[in-house]
């Protein structure tokens, strides 16, 4: 997911207020500023989307499947009505 | 009501093909049939919107009555199945659509069966037909504002994703719900596809996701309740962990045992054909149905007491129920079902199937149809 910048509540690719000496900008909240950010704001909570897509790429979760569908092909394929 | 018989356009499998019925023939010969068509009057066709309209509010006062008087084993429906109705019958939980099927000499339609939870031939109906009517005959009409009026129903969502839902390797229901969700698209809801057998469940979130693992919050399935209800998954429903769409409550009207519920609420309705839970009250003339059954499968037709036609299959389970004879009537040795289709409550269109055998089954054909205003 990357890192997480809590004042914008989502997670980015480059660490917060990361510096890139080639072209001497900062990084924070999808965007380069000439500046670093300054806020107060050290914690919050990811935007809900955000912790939606999160949760999506987590990759230690069993998700089980296959639990709807055996009665279609008990009943050899006959859905209509 | 007159059946023509038709030149079929040339290339018509192309045409139909084009617009999304790549089912249009089975094993027998063709399913889509433009060798024929039937012209109604514009009071045939008032007649039957009308009896649509009225019935679909009959079923609901029936499915009501169901409730209030505890009558789920008339039903043939788990008691497993009950809180999860009731919850989406008390928040009267959005429906999309139904189709009910009448027969129809001209005069009086009589309903057979509503079939509210998984309908199909609905390509055929809403678009094939149209497209049909439109290159044969641009001066006629047609009972049909399907698309216009499912893509209205949709709008309530716009905000929201909705995913679809049917089973493997079934080319006509994966038509069927591309279908509607393009519909839903051009309404501008978000849509997003998952198969019945790739909906998982993930322990730690409680929720049902798709392929993505991205939760799914409402689907449009088409897959019939009676099943669900009778699978591994079953268990994580009684949270309401999503919205279907059919939902609960619909299996109340897509269950053929309503038919004596509603015959026994408003006998001699009209539209209504004597039904009920045993076979004497009607004699030695009957049809017999399964409550749960679909494409006419198992169903017998009983005249002096011995079956004389029966079609096959593997339901019956739940139990059956007797309904009086309809008067099919016959062209030519091809009898036509009348299938009325509610969208958002409301009569919006028809697609007639017709079958040389009384029984129409799943290799009956669709014939489109039109009507003349000033007819």
């Amino acid at each position: 997911m990357g890192y997480y910048h809590a004042p914008f509540r989502n997670w980015y690719a480059l660490p917060y207020n990361h510096f890139d000496p080639k072209t001497q900008r900062y990084f924070y909240g999808g965007q380069w500023g000439a500046a670093p950010y300054d806020t107060i704001t050290n914690i919050s909570q990811p935007l809900p989307q955000a912790a939606t897509l999160a949760q999506a790429q987590r990759t230690d979760i069993v998700v089980v499947r296959s639990g709807f569908g055996s009665s279609y092909h008990s009943y050899g394929g006959w859905v209509h009505s | 009501m007159q059946r023509h018989g038709c030149h079929p356009r040339s290339d018509w499998r192309e045409r139909v093909e084009s617009i999304g019925l790549t089912y249009h023939s089975h094993d027998h010969g063709p399913y889509w049939d433009e060798s024929a068509c039937y012209e109604l009057t514009a009071r045939e066709v008032d007649v039957l919107e009308t009896a649509a309209n009225q019935l679909h509010y009959l079923c609901i006062d029936a499915a009501e009555a169901v409730i209030n008087n505890n009558w789920w084993s008339r039903l043939g429906i788990p008691e497993s199945a009950v809180p999860a109705i009731l919850r989406s019958w008390e928040r009267d939980d959005f429906s999309l659509y139904g189709r009910f099927d009448f027969s129809f000499d001209g005069a009086t339609p009589k309903l057979l069966e509503y079939n509210a939870d998984t309908p199909t031939a609905l390509v055929e109906a809403a678009v094939a037909q149209w497209f049909w009517l439109q290159e044969t005959r641009p001066e006629a009409d047609q009972f049909n504002s399907i698309h216009e009026r499912l893509i209205e129903a949709w709008k309530r969502w716009r905000g929201n994703t909705i995913h679809f839902s049917s089973v493997k390797e079934h080319p006509e229901d994966q038509q069927t719900v591309l279908y509607l969700r393009d519909t839903c698209e051009q309404a501008g809801v978000k849509a997003k596809s998952v198969f019945i057998e790739d909906i998982g469940w993930d322990p730690e979130r409680k929720q049902f996701v798709d392929l993505d693992n991205e939760i799914i919050e409402r689907a449009f399935k088409l897959y019939p309740w009676e099943w669900l209800w009778h699978e591994e998954f079953s268990a994580h429903l009684a949270s309401d962990p999503l919205q279907f769409i059919e939902p609960a409550w619909k299996m109340l009207l897509s269950n053929k045992g309503l038919l004596p519920i509603l015959w026994e609420l408003f006998p001699e309705h009209p539209n209504l054909l004597p039904a009920y839970e045993l076979a004497a009250p009607l004699g030695e003339r009957y049809i017999r149905k399964p409550k749960l059954s679909r494409e006419g499968a198992n169903v017998a037709w009983v005249e002096g007491g011995v079956i004389v036609e029966e079609t096959q299959g593997d339901y019956g389970e739940e139990g059956y129920v007797y309904q009086a004879l309809a008067n099919v009537p016959e062209f030519n040795g091809h009898h036509p079902i009348f299938g009325v289709w509610v969208v958002d409550h409301e009569a919006a269109g028809l697609g007639i199937r017709e079958d040389t055998s009384k029984i129409t089954g799943n290799l009956s054909r669709f014939v489109p149809h039109f009507f003349r205003h000033s007819s």
